[in-house]
């Protein structure tokens, strides 16, 4: 189902959380709310799902406007962040729980024990937890309290399935698992999945599109591939990527950029002014360029993290693992100039 | 031990010289300091428990003294004669009106309060004070004031265009009345459950709102059971409670009238002190207390139906 | 440690020793606050006439019977004691013997020759003379005369007036007011006076009930017939006004009652409580209920010496004060009714500090009762709130026994009582 949101804002006393957000969630799409704490991603979701209240604006479920409906009416299904299964039911009664509250759509009545069951069986089928049915959610580990979690939103067929940082409380390993299966559940059930995260590898690795927020405002929205190639700002720029994106304060002219202390950087460029430069760690390439040495390496296996000094900023880059680096080795690199961003000196947003 | 065994390696003199008590005399210091409790226990509590058991076997008169073994007789009269038998029925009409009365208002109570509205303190502190003050002489004294013909209750009543009813010399009405008053002192039961309210985890309420719950589903499927420890405490001790009421019947309808208030305290009381007789006395005591006991393991084997403790699992 | 338990233990047996060698009396009485304050004076006179310390322990009558009861029961009674009259034949110990003193042993502290042999034979069993009796007093009836003026009445002298009395109150005064209040143990003593007016035989002869299952209920049906004639209230609307006894009830005080059959040591108090502006009056008896002159007196409370006191001589020497030297009697006066002793009767009369309407009252019974009272008639499983009479009569009222049904209740509970003493 078609998600809308209009103008959304959210006020308490004087403080704005979410600030006129509009934004179109399409049908069976898996979409994650990514962001900083306190960008105002939870209280999105909290109002999608009704525990908030709206303060400005409007939200659509398809053709109806829920702005002010209470969240039973919604036919959302929510994970928490901590789960909240009820404690003192056993698994299938929590996956159960949902039905036993609404009239079953195709029959128009009450769910039956027979159709209850089947249910359940399905769902946790779905989630892979039909061993743990007739266990009580104390005995279960992070990862099997989740898939129930999961299981019992998505037991009623709900419209929209809203996740709210539904990795955090698992180890990495876990966290890496569960983030597929996730994905997989929700392809499965193609049923349209919002998630709120703070962790932007979760969020590149799953999610058909990103929507990127701070301090209650939207910065992007794109695909996680177009959002880390094309970032609108320097924000999102700094938000992607693993090591982060350096900066460097440059001028550029007649077709070249030179940083504060007149080094020419292996770039081309046709603009005039101050600007900010930001250059992804992969950027840096060996080549003729610049000659810099290296003020620290660190080693990660696959490659190694090098980090160097330009005109008294800090530069980190990615280096091949091929031949090994150490601190004070004196390198010579070149740029990618596709990996390179030019931000505005002010406003940072993206210039080019 | 160590201590003392390396010690006598080098200096073997040493090895008598023990800083602590040994094992036998740390049991007599123990014993030595329980001792005024033991001998509190035994004197107070044991010893009268002991011979309350056995007098209940003879026909112990206040004044004559032990004169005959009369085996169970005074249990046959406690279950036949129709005195003892209609105070066993009051006193169970009044167990099985008053708790579950007392439970589900100080459970109504407590949910009220549980909202965070203005002065919510204070109507907390107001609704307790009752249950600290109620149990008293001069708060049944009160009562019999308040509900008599021309009481406030009943010019309350002609007020609002009632009739006056006649509380303290209607059967029914006497009992109520009673019940009232120790359903009134619900307090303690309330900021019991009011605690208990609390530990609810909020988020619960929200995935259960998210589930298509109503408010009173929520409070059925969600509340009740994670209360249910606070709620079987509250039933017991509330039922132990009840069974043991004295000072309402005695103040206030003196077990009348006409012996719809008596109550198997009051038989006890009546027949020790006025007809003198402590060994039936005896036997309607003992009789009161295998009645509560029983009770209470009912309730105990019940738990496991009903009771959700947090740390079990259904492991076992 | 040990140095500790031990100098703790001496120190309590110092105590415990003080305590029993403690020079004094104690005493303990039952009444209202004006006989509190009256004995109470008359006990500090002796302890500046004698220099012995005397500690006194009273309250009201309610609740008093069954704690003294625990007291005689287990001998930790006090040394002087007001007793109830029917104490002295059920406070025994378990051979039979008594709790009580004999006051003979002690006659030549107490003098004897100031009461009259009938009140001293009421207190003697078996030969032992168990308590002086304080005073003698049997039950008349007490009006409010302002009420009936109200009603257009002059007070009743005889049955028939009082029968006409009950509708023409309902009329004139409204249907909360009653010429006369009685409760269940009124009820009782009342209808035994009916019953010995109209066949002049005592209530109990040779611990036999002296009457039959039909003249009991004629009995039930005169006390009956007084509430269908809106006489006397219904058991249900005296308890429904929530009042520990009638000169505690509102109704008394403001006169809506207006009348009452009470003990004549009892009149002060009922004048005390009512309101202002109303006169009370000594009653006198109905001649027209039968031939005899039905009604028992009996002595109302007495002064006994507990088997446990310590010193029975001094212990007499406050009685012999209290009731007979001329202190004790100007003190006490008659707070517990006419003193019978001779002495005190006398000197109370000549300074006029006898209440006038005791007098009146006790000089009416004293000359108009002739009849026996059985010890066992005051007996606790008869006369309590929860015994034999209070359950006939108030079962009678409620609907819930006819006369036949309540008739066989007090009988067979009667005669259960006489048999078991």
């Amino acid at each position: 189902m078609k998600i809308v949101l209009k103008d959304l804002t959210k006020r308490f006393d004087d403080a704005v959380a979410v600030d006129r957000v509009s934004l179109t969630f399409e049908d069976g799409e898996l979409t994650g709310l990514l962001g900083p704490s306190g960008c105002g991603k939870s209280t999105t979701l909290y109002m999608l799902a009704g525990l908030e209240n709206v303060t400005e604006g409007e939200i659509w479920f398809g053709e109806q406007n829920v702005t002010t409906a209470m969240p039973e009416e919604r036919n959302i299904g929510l994970v928490f962040q901590n789960y909240a299964l009820y404690p003192h039911m056993t698994v299938a009664d929590n996956i159960a729980f949902p039905l036993t509250n609404i009239k079953n759509p195709e029959t128009g009545k009450r769910y039956t024990r027979e159709e209850i069951r089947e249910e359940v069986q399905r769902t946790a089928k779905l989630v892979q937890i039909e061993e743990y049915l007739r266990r009580k959610p104390g005995q279960l580990s992070g990862g099997q309290q989740q898939r129930v979690a999961i299981a019992r939103a998505l037991v009623k067929k709900p419209k929209v399935l809203l996740l709210d940082e539904p990795l955090s409380n698992l180890d990495a390993r876990l966290r890496i698992e569960m983030r597929q299966e996730i994905r997989r559940i929700q392809q499965e059930t193609k049923v349209t999945t919002i998630f709120v995260t703070h962790d932007q590898e979760e969020a590149m690795s799953i999610t058909d599109r990103i929507v990127l927020m701070k301090k209650g405002v939207v910065q992007q929205i794109a695909p996680a591939h177009e959002m880390y190639m094309n970032p609108c700002n320097e924000f999102v720029a700094s938000f992607l990527g693993n090591p982060m994106i350096s900066y460097l304060n440059v001028r550029a002219g007649e077709g070249r950029v030179a940083l504060e202390d007149g080094t020419v950087l292996p770039l081309a460029a046709d603009l005039v002014g101050s600007f900010r430069l930001g250059i992804r760690p992969e950027a840096w390439v060996p080549g003729d360029g610049v000659r810099v040495t290296l003020t620290r390496v660190e080693q990660r296996g696959q490659d190694q993290i090098i980090e160097f000094a330009l005109a008294g900023q800090k530069v980190k880059a990615i280096a091949d693992a091929a031949t090994v680096l150490r601190a004070g080795d004196s390198i010579s690199l070149s740029l990618r100039d596709n990996r390179c961003y030019f931000f505005d000196a002010e406003t940072g947003a993206r210039v080019r | 031990m160590t201590k003392a065994g390396g010690a006598s390696a080098v200096r073997p003199d040493l090895r008598r010289r023990r800083k602590g008590l040994s094992k036998l005399e740390q049991g007599y210091m123990g014993f030595f300091l329980i001792l005024p409790w033991l001998i509190g226990f035994c004197v107070f509590k044991l010893y009268p428990f002991i011979s309350s058991l056995v007098y209940s076997f003879t026909d112990y008169d206040l004044f004559k003294g032990v004169q005959n073994f009369v085996g169970i007789q005074n249990y046959i009269d406690a279950f036949t004669k129709s005195k003892n038998v209609k105070a066993l029925q009051v006193t169970f009409a009044y167990a099985f009106m008053t708790v579950p009365l007392k439970l589900i208002f100080a459970l109504f109570i407590a949910y009220i309060l549980n909202f965070k509205i203005k002065g919510v303190g204070l109507f907390r502190t107001a609704y307790y004070v009752p249950s600290i003050l109620g149990g008293s002489v001069a708060i049944a004294v009160l009562w019999k004031a308040l509900f008599k013909s021309d009481g406030v209750v009943n010019t309350i009543l002609t007020m609002l265009g009632f009739e006056s009813i006649n509380f303290l010399a209607d059967k029914s009405w006497a009992l109520f009345i009673i019940c009232l008053l120790r359903v009134w002192q619900f307090g303690s039961a309330m900021v019991l459950f009011l605690a208990a309210l609390k530990g609810v985890p909020e988020d619960l309420y929200e995935a259960a709102s998210i589930d298509g719950a109503s408010k009173a589903r929520q409070f059925v499927s969600i509340t009740i059971p994670l209360i249910s420890p606070v709620i079987f405490y509250n039933l017991v001790t509330q039922l132990v409670q009840a069974f043991q009421e004295f000072n309402g019947p005695y103040i206030i309808t003196q077990g009348g009238p006409r012996n719809a208030t008596t109550l198997i305290s009051l038989i006890v009381y009546n027949t020790a002190f006025k007809d003198y007789k402590v060994g039936m006395s005896s036997a309607m005591a003992w009789v009161m207390f295998v009645i509560v006991m029983v009770l209470t393991l009912i309730s105990f084997a019940s738990q496991k139906k009903w009771v959700y403790y947090s740390d079990d699992d259904g492991r076992g | 440690m040990k140095k500790l338990v031990v100098c703790l233990l001496a120190v309590l047996l110092m105590a415990n020793a003080a305590l029993a060698m403690a020079d004094g009396l104690t005493f303990s009485w039952w009444g209202g606050d004006a006989r509190h304050e009256a004995t109470q004076a008359a006990v500090d006179a002796f302890k500046a006439a004698t220099g012995t310390e005397v500690t006194c322990t009273y309250s009201a009558w309610s609740g008093w019977e069954d704690k003294m009861s625990q007291y005689f029961a287990s001998d930790s009674a006090f040394d002087v004691n007001q007793v109830n009259w029917n104490w002295l034949f059920s406070f025994t110990n378990a051979d039979g013997s008594s709790k009580f003193y004999d006051i003979n042993e002690v006659a030549d502290v107490i003098d004897l020759s100031q009461f009259n042999e009938k009140a001293l034979a009421q207190c003697t069993v078996d030969g032992k003379l168990l308590a002086v009796p304080v005073s003698m007093t049997g039950r008349i009836f007490y009006w409010n005369k302002t009420t009936f003026e109200k009603a257009g009445l002059e007070t009743p002298k005889t049955l028939a007036d009082l029968m006409a009395a009950g509708p023409i109150f309902a009329e004139k005064l409204g249907d909360e007011c009653y010429p006369l209040a009685l409760g269940s143990y009124d009820k009782m003593i009342l209808m035994v006076h009916y019953l010995e007016c109209k066949y002049g035989k005592d209530w109990v002869v040779d611990g036999q009930l002296n009457y039959s299952l039909e003249e009991v209920e004629e009995g039930l049906a005169f006390i009956q017939s007084l509430e269908d004639a809106h006489v006397i209230p219904s058991a249900q609307t005296l308890t429904g006004d929530g009042a520990d006894s009638l000169d505690k009830n509102p109704k008394w005080m403001e006169g809506k009652y207006a009348g009452i059959w009470e003990w004549d040591s009892s009149a002060s108090k009922f004048e005390a409580a009512l309101n202002e502006g109303q006169e009370f009056i000594v009653g006198d008896y109905f001649t027209d209920i039968g031939e005899y002159q039905g009604g028992f007196t009996k002595v109302s409370m007495a002064l006994c010496i507990a088997n446990t006191a310590a010193d029975k001589k001094l212990a007499a020497s406050l009685i012999e004060f209290l009731l007979n030297s001329e202190e004790g009697a100007r003190l006490m006066n008659s707070q517990r009714g006419i003193p019978l002793s001779a002495k005190a009767n006398a000197l109370c009369q000549a300074e006029g500090l006898l209440n006038a309407r005791v007098a009146e009252a006790n000089a009416k019974v004293m000359a108009w009762c002739q009849n026996a009272l059985d010890p066992q008639f005051e007996a606790a499983a008869l006369k309590n709130s929860d015994g034999v009479y209070a359950d006939a009569m108030e079962g009678l009222s409620y609907g819930d026994y006819s006369i036949e049904e309540a008739a066989e209740v007090l009988v067979e509970g009667i005669t259960e009582v006489l048999e078991a003493a």
